[in-house]
């Protein structure tokens, strides 16, 4: 083999020597400017991502529903929560009550003897008009935030005849035990040791047997 | 202290040369201009650290992103549905010794090439080659001969030595 180091410094100086444009201080300073474009964004994605991330630590809210925190299992046999538990030993008197709250997905459940017909309003509005057998319920809908709802319910006997107002203002009381609760779905538990909100009941009505999964479901 | 102008004319004065030095470690125009322009780009962000001779801190920079653009790109056989020119059984005479040590040239890791182009091409002694690579003059001095040692084994290296004889 012939190759010398001559050889070799002859063909790289020739090599080098082509045509080319050149690197002035002006494209150097363009580059700059790019580099350091493209590090700010890195730099800013790099933020964006760890503020999503604190966020989402310090505001699940904003970004999904979070499951109820963990609290005594006795106290939070549900994610619902009872707004109103009321029972009453009679049926034919309509029964008025008022709630509020910031209230979602309520749920209004009525456990009333066989035999009788439970007719509820919601806000004037009615929600409810079934036969009972156990456990009834309904969804309502959802209630409006701070704002005061009223609640009306009456059992009358399913023999009755007539239209709902005449039903519900005509029927003379008679001896009947039923209960009538409403429900928010809204994912909040409550506990012995956190806070339980004025007004608001607990445990729900999961109890063995009561539950309303285990009543007739709406339709 | 170093300030833009002094830049400015570092690379007036040094930009030809440090492409012909980048030019021969990539073999490509368009990439020894980008390969030069992003090298003294990073070494301009850190112009004001840089001491009395920027050289060996460029080279430096120039030898690393060569090397890690090496890495990154791929180097494998491109499909064509055009078979190249192939030289006749006879025709060992049209590849010359110059082809032959390009090709071996190319054919070298990354920084055996570089070793070689600053020794041949820069002539920068051993001691300077080493800062710039981040090793000792020993280890740029065994890597030399490595390098030359596979120039010399090249396939297409050995054909061009036949054909000289």
């Amino acid at each position: 083999m012939h190759l010398t180091e001559n050889d070799l410094r002859s063909l790289l100086a020739d090599d080098s020597g082509g045509w080319h444009r050149g690197v002035t201080a002006a494209d150097v300073h363009r580059r700059v400017r790019r580099l350091r474009a493209r590090r700010w964004r890195a730099w800013g994605s790099v933020a964006a991502t760890a503020g999503t991330v604190v966020a989402a630590t310090l505001l699940p809210g904003l970004f999904l529903r979070q499951p109820a925190p963990a609290g005594p299992a006795a106290d939070t046999p549900s994610r619902s929560v009872a707004v109103v538990a009321k029972s009453y030993p009679s049926g034919g008197v309509v029964q008025e009550f008022p709630f509020s709250g910031a209230l979602r997905d309520l749920v209004v459940a009525v456990r009333c003897p066989a035999g009788s017909r439970a007719l509820i309003w919601l806000n004037a509005k009615p929600v409810m008009d079934r036969s009972c057998a156990g456990w009834s319920w309904v969804s309502a809908g959802l209630g409006e935030v701070g704002r005061q709802n009223t609640l009306q319910a009456v059992i009358v006997p399913r023999s009755a005849e007539g239209d709902v107002e005449t039903l519900a203002l005509h029927t003379p009381p008679y001896a009947a035990e039923w209960e009538v609760r409403v429900l928010s779905m809204s994912g909040l538990a409550c506990g012995k040791d956190r806070g339980r909100p004025e007004g608001w009941v607990c445990p729900l009505i999961t109890q063995p047997g009561n539950s309303p999964s285990a009543g007739t479901g709406p339709g | 202290m170093r300030d833009r102008a002094d830049f400015e004319l570092y690379v007036e004065a040094r930009s030809a040369r440090l492409l012909r030095t980048a030019y021969l470690l990539c073999r490509d125009w368009p990439t020894a201009e980008d390969l030069v322009q992003t090298a003294l780009a990073k070494a301009w962000t850190a112009w004001r650290r840089v001491g009395a001779n920027p050289d060996p801190y460029v080279y430096r920079i120039l030898t690393n992103t060569h090397a890690s653009w090496w890495r990154r790109r791929w180097h494998g056989e491109v499909p064509t549905a055009e078979l190249p020119e192939r030289p006749h059984p006879g025709g060992l005479d049209d590849f010359g010794t110059r082809e032959a040590l390009r090709a071996a040239l190319v054919a070298l890791p990354a920084k055996q090439r570089a070793v070689i182009v600053l020794r041949y091409f820069d002539d920068l002694p051993d001691e300077a080659i080493g800062e710039i690579l981040d090793c000792s003059a020993a280890t740029v001095r065994s890597q030399a001969a490595r390098a030359l040692a596979k120039l010399r084994l090249h396939p297409a290296a050995g054909v061009a030595a036949r054909t000289e004889g």
